[in-house]
């Protein structure tokens, strides 16, 4: 009979299909937290005075569950990351003589082999995305309010260009991410999958989309 | 037609290798591609030259022994076959052709084009086995499985361990194989007592094997041979996360 030594969690995590579960798991977790992001920026358009959106950052600050999330969050953004890093070192000593020809666009996504890039490009907004947005009040206790800093970042034309760029990326590692977290898990079926294919896809569109269009109606007003 | 040729010469394992151009001309477009390597072949050996070397067996698609990299593709351009049923009229007249071997690190080239697949034999020792009663010949049909499980199970088993979706995979990742093997018998009642544990050491051994991680770019299954689908895997991963929770928790 099969070997049944004793089994641990750090061995089980360490395998590859483990290192795998953590990726997708921080990966479905940030999918949330994107989604509800979006919500918050939804109202810089519903309300456009800016009282709305200043009312719920407010709420936000003061919320123990938000404070103790934010810290999930920060966790979630390491292990993804570091996660995907572990992998990527593997993943390149695969091959001591690389092929002289490779025509992997035959046969997979652009967005499937690019995940590294667009993340760490990703990650580099992030952190300026941090400073400009929750360092600025925060560490250096500047004296405005949310709504009146969104407004004076998304004057300057230069960072709604980075700022679409990023989520043009972002889109392209949503589309893939969505789908491949679910795979990971094992929740593939011929069934289901087309179905999720779809939602992975709208999803991937429609946030970045709506992230661009409201930097684009803040600029315009 | 005439093609040209460039191939990977490697003398041995320890050895450094080099592409060399060859041309090849009057070639029927309805011969095989190993066929019109048979064809340089005999040329090289007439003029004295060492042969080049590539694995090959059946050449009729079903034994595995067979494959190379073909234009940046395991197999070559064509889906659904093994480098011994793709045809020269897949090709123009006048085409340059690069031909590698697999490349892995869990593959090393023995001589040439030939590399060395023991790695997926030792996967499946790691796993790939189920147990059976010694004494009298069961009677056939005694164990009864529905169809759809049989056909099922049948779809996992129809990979010829050529290592297809190794090659192609841009991380060298054995997943597909050892998802295809994992799922014939997680599908089949003979492989039920091994089952709890069949995933998590069959992927311990791929894993110790130089093996890179997948990463769902799903070019294995569209250069597999045999069309093997990604929910293998899919089924690999449910099978390792049973296999863990019944391993943390008992």
């Amino acid at each position: 009979m099969a070997s049944s030594s004793k089994e641990s969690l750090k061995k089980s995590i360490g395998r590859s299909v483990g290192k795998k579960f953590i990726m997708a798991m921080t990966g479905l977790f940030l999918l949330v937290f994107l989604l509800i992001h979006l919500i918050g920026n939804s109202m810089l358009i519903i309300d456009p005075s800016g009282e709305t959106f200043n009312a719920f950052v407010e709420g936000m600050t003061h919320n123990p569950m938000i404070r103790i999330m934010e810290f999930v969050l920060l966790f979630g953004f390491i292990f993804h990351i570091i996660d995907a890093i572990v992998l990527k070192i593997k993943n390149r000593q695969v091959r001591s003589v690389r092929y002289k020809v490779y025509s992997q666009s035959a046969n997979s996504k652009f967005q499937s082999r690019t995940m590294l890039f667009t993340g760490l490009t990703i990650f580099s907004f992030l952190l300026l995305h941090i400073y400009q947005f929750v360092a600025i009040r925060r560490i250096f206790n500047a004296d405005i309010t949310m709504f009146d800093l969104v407004r004076e970042t998304f004057k300057d034309p230069i960072y709604i260009g980075i700022y679409i760029l990023a989520f043009i990326l972002l889109s392209f590692h949503l589309n893939h991410g969505f789908e491949s977290a679910f795979q990971t898990f094992g929740l593939n079926s011929k069934k289901y999958t087309p179905i999720l294919k779809r939602a992975a896809n709208i999803y991937s569109y429609l946030v970045p989309a709506g992230f661009t269009a409201i930097s684009i109606f803040m600029y315009i007003n | 037609m005439k093609v040209t040729l460039n191939i990977w010469r490697q003398k041995n394992v320890s050895s450094k290798g080099r592409f060399e151009t060859y041309e090849v001309d009057n070639i029927d477009e309805h011969i095989s591609f190993l066929e019109m390597l048979d064809m340089l072949n005999e040329r090289l050996l007439k003029n004295d030259q060492e042969p080049i070397s590539f694995s090959h067996d059946c050449r009729e698609g079903i034994c595995g022994a067979c494959g190379l990299f073909i234009n940046g593709r395991a197999h070559g351009p064509m889906r659904g076959v093994t480098t011994c049923q793709l045809h020269m009229r897949m090709f123009n007249d006048n085409d340059v052709i690069t031909i590698e071997p697999w490349r892995a690190k869990a593959f090393p080239v023995i001589k040439d084009l030939t590399v060395d697949r023991t790695a997926l034999d030792k996967i499946m020792q790691g796993g790939g086995y189920v147990s059976v009663n010694t004494g009298g010949v069961p009677d056939a049909n005694s164990v009864i499985i529905p169809k759809l499980i049989a056909d099922e199970a049948f779809n996992s088993a129809v990979c010829i361990g050529c290592g297809a979706c190794v090659a192609t995979c841009k991380n060298a990742s054995a997943s597909l194989f050892t998802a295809a093997k994992v799922s014939q018998l997680a599908l089949l009642p003979q492989g039920y007592p091994e089952r709890k544990y069949r995933a998590r050491n069959m992927i311990d051994v791929m894993d110790g094997l130089g093996f890179g991680n997948c990463s769902n770019t799903y070019a294995c299954e569209v250069d597999c041979p045999k069309e093997i689908s990604v929910l293998n895997i899919a089924r690999m991963n449910r099978e390792y996360l049973k296999s863990i929770f019944v391993s943390l928790y008992s």
